[in-house]
């Protein structure tokens, strides 16, 4: 699974073997997908997470978002790199969702998580799982913005288009989440 | 805390996390076989013209206009997969409804249609530009907000 | 259906459902609601009208004729029996806090609801008043109207007009064809979007938050506090814009922070000062903002 930015030849390797399981998973090998699933779910779910704030959730979006991907597989043309175009997705799957009136049923009944995120091992506890739940607690439209750009590194272009909010707004949104992320954390 | 400290954390926070539990036995569930045959738009635009005809003239012109970016392609993807499944089965929406879709697509599509012609004369007018994607956006949560409505 | 017009009066009273598992209407004293009950409305035609009331259980008056209220643990479902048309009017009573859901159907008009409403109608005339927790509205064509300070109104809808006065928080709304018309708000974050119809906001918005109001081809008039400290984004053909804030297509006044952004393609624009622009004028009233 690719975590930081590799170096291009690490990018290389890893998208000629990425190359052949697309290809395979666009002829309808589930085996491919699945591998293509297990390299990249670790990142769908990261994405879902911080943007529904909401462990339950954001499990059933990364399901939806695979979902779409197998459906979309067979469109996918190589104009950028797999990963790439499998997280714009992702990103529409669940901004999608959210315009949704319905929920479903079973989620009447939710009730709170124990605890909203695995705390990384390699970052000092209390500091992440303190940042991790303050960017949960931001209002939803700043959390995306914040989401998006300064976690996934969208710009306010992109992130304007896959919004339907006004680039202007998206700046705006980010400086709100920041300042609201420092006054929490105590600034 | 400072801008430059609130950057360093927020860099830090891992990119990728475990969710809690296997999700795959959900999705494999879930993936429908693949089915061999004729490229998706070819039948899409058939069935487009039959059904709401006439409607989308940017639609039917999409191929010979500039390659859009590539969340403007997913989104026209979906708009496009989504009139399928109006057509597919109308019959569980009343007509006042199918008739309010159709002007309110029009409607739509008017404004495509303006926005396009903006920027055929200027092809780097970014108003003209940031408008499209708005009203390419408005039109596509339009078709998801007539699939989700309930059918009596 | 009655005959001659005779409304019979019926009073379901659904009490006692909520903790228990498999449920039977009973009429019975008041028991304590969970941590939230779900009235969900399905398929009812004609004219609801939704009332929150001090007690802890679901009623329902009026010509109820082909209508069921079932329960199910922490839910009740108001719904049509049988193949009977249930058509008129039915007044549906249910605890404050209560999460409303409404599927189809005709006409809603609720009062006095304070906890989350959702409705997904394709016609019909929608009516929410109350300082409700979370609006969900997504309609085709029929005019939809939310009054109160609510926290959170999210409207989408085609061809109907929208009207939205006195809302507490964050606001989303978008129209195809149809007006928008929002006043006596205070808002973090409100867009405002059309295709066709104009667009109208009254009201303030706070420090840091955000006011996008765009219309494709509809006029779009922004009335905001003369004080108002903000980055301002202003689009418009050439010649149909009025400002009083500023000049040009982005300023700035005071030391800025909010930020609002006003466009139209084809329509006019005009950004006045309003002094009170979040006061309501016309409380308990119906209709029209200005």
């Amino acid at each position: 699974m690719v975590d930081d930015a590799p170096s291009p030849g690490d990018n290389l390797r890893v998208d000629a073997g990425q190359s052949d399981l697309v290809r395979r998973a666009q002829t309808g090998d589930t085996d491919a997908f699945g591998q293509l699933y297990r390299q990249h779910v670790g990142r769908v779910y990261a994405l879902c997470l911080r943007l529904e704030a909401d462990v339950a959730r954001a499990e059933e979006l990364v399901q939806d978002v695979f979902v779409r991907v197998w459906e979309r597989l067979p469109g996918f043309r190589g104009e950028s790199a797999f990963g790439t175009w499998l997280h714009r997705l992702a990103v529409n799957v669940v901004l999608g969702d959210r315009r949704a009136a319905w929920r479903r049923e079973r989620r009447v009944f939710a009730v709170e998580s124990p605890e909203v995120h695995e705390t990384p091992r390699d970052v000092d506890p209390a500091l992440a799982l303190d940042l991790e739940t303050a960017i949960a607690a931001l209002p939803p439209g700043a959390r995306t913005v914040l989401v998006l750009h300064d976690l996934e590194g969208y710009q306010h272009a992109e992130i304007a288009v896959m919004t339907g909010i006004a680039e202007g707004t998206s700046k705006a949104q980010l400086f709100r989440a920041r300042r609201l992320l420092r006054e929490r954390l105590g600034a | 805390m400072n801008d430059e400290e609130l950057t360093r954390r927020l860099g830090e926070l891992p990119r990728s996390i475990e969710p809690p539990h296997d999700l795959w036995p959900g999705i494999t569930a879930r993936l429908a076989p693949r089915r061999r045959g004729l490229p998706r738009w070819l039948p899409l635009a058939a069935a487009i013209a039959l059904v709401v005809g006439g409607l989308s003239v940017w639609w039917v012109a999409r191929r010979a206009t500039p390659t859009p970016s590539p969340v403007a392609v997913q989104a026209q993807d979906e708009a496009a997969d989504l009139l399928v499944a109006l057509e597919r089965d109308p019959g569980a929406l009343a007509p006042a409804t199918i008739a309010a879709l159709r002007q309110n697509l029009a409607v739509i599509d008017s404004a495509i249609a303006d926005s396009r012609r903006a920027l055929a004369r200027d092809a780097g007018d970014a108003t003209a530009d940031r408008w499209l994607r708005a009203v390419q956006r408005q039109r596509l949560d339009l078709l998801r907000q007539v699939i989700r409505l309930p059918r009596s | 259906m009655t005959k001659g017009g005779r409304v019979r009066a019926c009073v379901l009273a659904v009490t006692g459902l909520l903790l228990a598992g498999p449920a039977t209407a009973q009429r019975s004293a008041a028991s304590p609601a969970p941590r939230m009950l779900e009235v969900r409305v399905q398929d009812v035609r004609g004219l609801l009208t939704v009332t929150a009331w001090d007690r802890d259980s679901v009623a329902l008056r009026g010509n109820a004729a082909g209508l069921g209220l079932r329960a199910v643990p922490g839910a009740v479902h108001l719904e049509r029996t049988g193949t009977a048309d249930a058509t008129g009017n039915v007044e549906l009573l249910l605890p404050r806090g209560a999460r409303l859901v409404v599927r189809g159907g005709g006409s809603v008009d609720a009062t006095g609801l304070d906890g989350e409403v959702e409705i997904s109608a394709a016609r019909g005339r929608i009516r929410l008043e109350g300082a409700m927790r979370r609006v969900s509205v997504e309609a085709l064509e029929g005019n939809v109207e939310v009054v109160g300070p609510s926290a959170s109104v999210t409207v989408h809808t085609a061809g109907g007009t929208v009207v939205v006065r006195g809302i507490r928080g964050e606001l989303d709304v978008s129209t195809v064809s149809g007006a928008v018309a929002v006043g006596a708000a205070r808002v973090t974050t409100a867009r405002l979007a059309s295709v066709s119809g104009e667009v109208s906001f009254k009201g303030v918005v706070q420090p840091s938050g955000t006011l996008e109001a765009t219309s494709f081809s509809g006029d779009v008039e922004l009335r905001l506090p003369p004080e108002l400290a903000a980055t301002f984004e202003l689009q418009a053909p050439p010649g149909k814009v009025t400002s009083e804030f500023g000049s040009g297509t982005r300023f700035v006044t005071g030391r800025g922070g909010a930020w609002i952004v006003a466009a139209t393609q084809k329509g006019a624009l005009a950004v006045r000062r309003q002094p009170g622009a979040d006061v309501d004028l016309n409380p308990g009233g119906s209709s029209g903002i200005r």
